[in-house]
């Protein structure tokens, strides 16, 4: 048993009863990076890209979907395009409790893993 | 745009959800693959919003129990009207016989009851909407097994189109249309 001192905690930050999944992590993570270009398929390619995960296109539409209605995000219109069949994008953008979510998830791991030997123990670049 | 390409987008169409399906159809259209794999794709992506319906346990129990009452209406009204009505009217007023016609035929009467319930209840989320199609399909199921097959299709009509007045009704209460929300996914 890991014993010593609690991690510190981000300010204002709370452990919330429903954590974030992985998926939902990432999902949440990747919107933060593409900015306002996030929509399903730029979510999915970055992730796929960047986490080198493969996932579903199924799995990003319904975890979007989750996430607004958990309102982590919050979605938009964009203006409809030809390529698209005159069909507009819906544009996602991380709330202030997706954020704080995500926050609190993301320091729940790295308290898991303070302390583990060196080989075990994450690094942003390893 | 071709008449495949038109059609595939159809179908396509009615295995998304009503609420985001334009803008996932824009997705797959854009990515400018042909008409088959954009139903594959679509039906894909419908089937994963159906198991999204049972990913909370709140949402899995409000469901567990639409079916628990609409299975309740579908057994006890004819069950009910076997053991109290058994014989013949005394009266032969064209209302009285109406009425004695309708609990005859309580097959029907508690089919359309629990399709009414399955459509216009508010107890199952509307993100979890197509989860009122599969409850329908285990009540068609169960009208199989308390009845002949012939009575069994006659209520399994009623109990559909009531469901569909019903989803109606409750897309009116709501003020219109919110996401996922229908009796199936499209």
């Amino acid at each position: 048993m890991a014993g010593g001192p609690q991690p510190p905690r981000a300010a204002g930050v709370s452990m919330t009863p429903q954590g974030l999944g992985e998926l939902e992590q990432l999902v949440l993570l990747a919107v933060l990076r593409l900015g306002d270009t996030a929509y399903a398929v730029s979510v999915r390619e970055e992730i796929e890209r960047r986490a080198q995960r493969a996932i579903s296109r199924g799995a990003v539409y319904v975890t979007l979907d989750r996430m607004e209605r958990k309102g982590y995000l919050r979605s938009r219109r964009g203006p409809p395009t030809a390529a698209r069949g005159g069909k507009a994008k819906r544009l996602f953008s991380v709330a202030a409790p997706g954020l704080k979510a995500l926050r609190a998830a993301l320091d729940g791991t790295q308290a898991m893993l303070d302390g583990l030997p060196p080989d075990l123990a994450w690094s942003p670049r390893r | 745009m071709s008449r495949s390409a038109t059609l595939a987008e159809r179908i396509a169409g009615f295995a998304l959800p009503r609420g985001c399906r334009e803008e996932i159809l824009g997705d797959l259209l854009e990515s400018g693959r042909g008409a088959g794999w954009l139903v594959r794709e679509s039906v894909r992506i419908g089937v994963r919003y159906h198991g999204e319906c049972y990913r909370d346990a709140d949402d899995r129990l409000r469901i567990a129990l639409l079916f628990a009452l609409a299975a309740a209406l579908v057994w006890i009204i004819p069950e009910a009207t076997a053991r109290t009505f058994g014989g013949t009217s005394l009266f032969t007023d064209p209302v009285t016989l109406a009425i004695v016609a309708m609990w005859r035929a309580a097959h029907l009467t508690s089919a359309a009851a629990a399709g009414l319930l399955l459509g216009r209840s508010a107890l199952v989320a509307s993100h979890a909407s197509p989860s009122r199609a599969h409850v329908a399909l285990g009540l068609i199921g169960l009208l199989f097994l308390l009845h002949p097959v012939r009575t069994a299709l006659a209520a399994s009509a009623a109990l559909m189109l009531a469901a569909w007045i019903g989803t109606l009704a409750r897309r009116s209460a709501e003020g219109g249309v919110s996401p996922d929300d229908s009796l199936s996914a499209g």
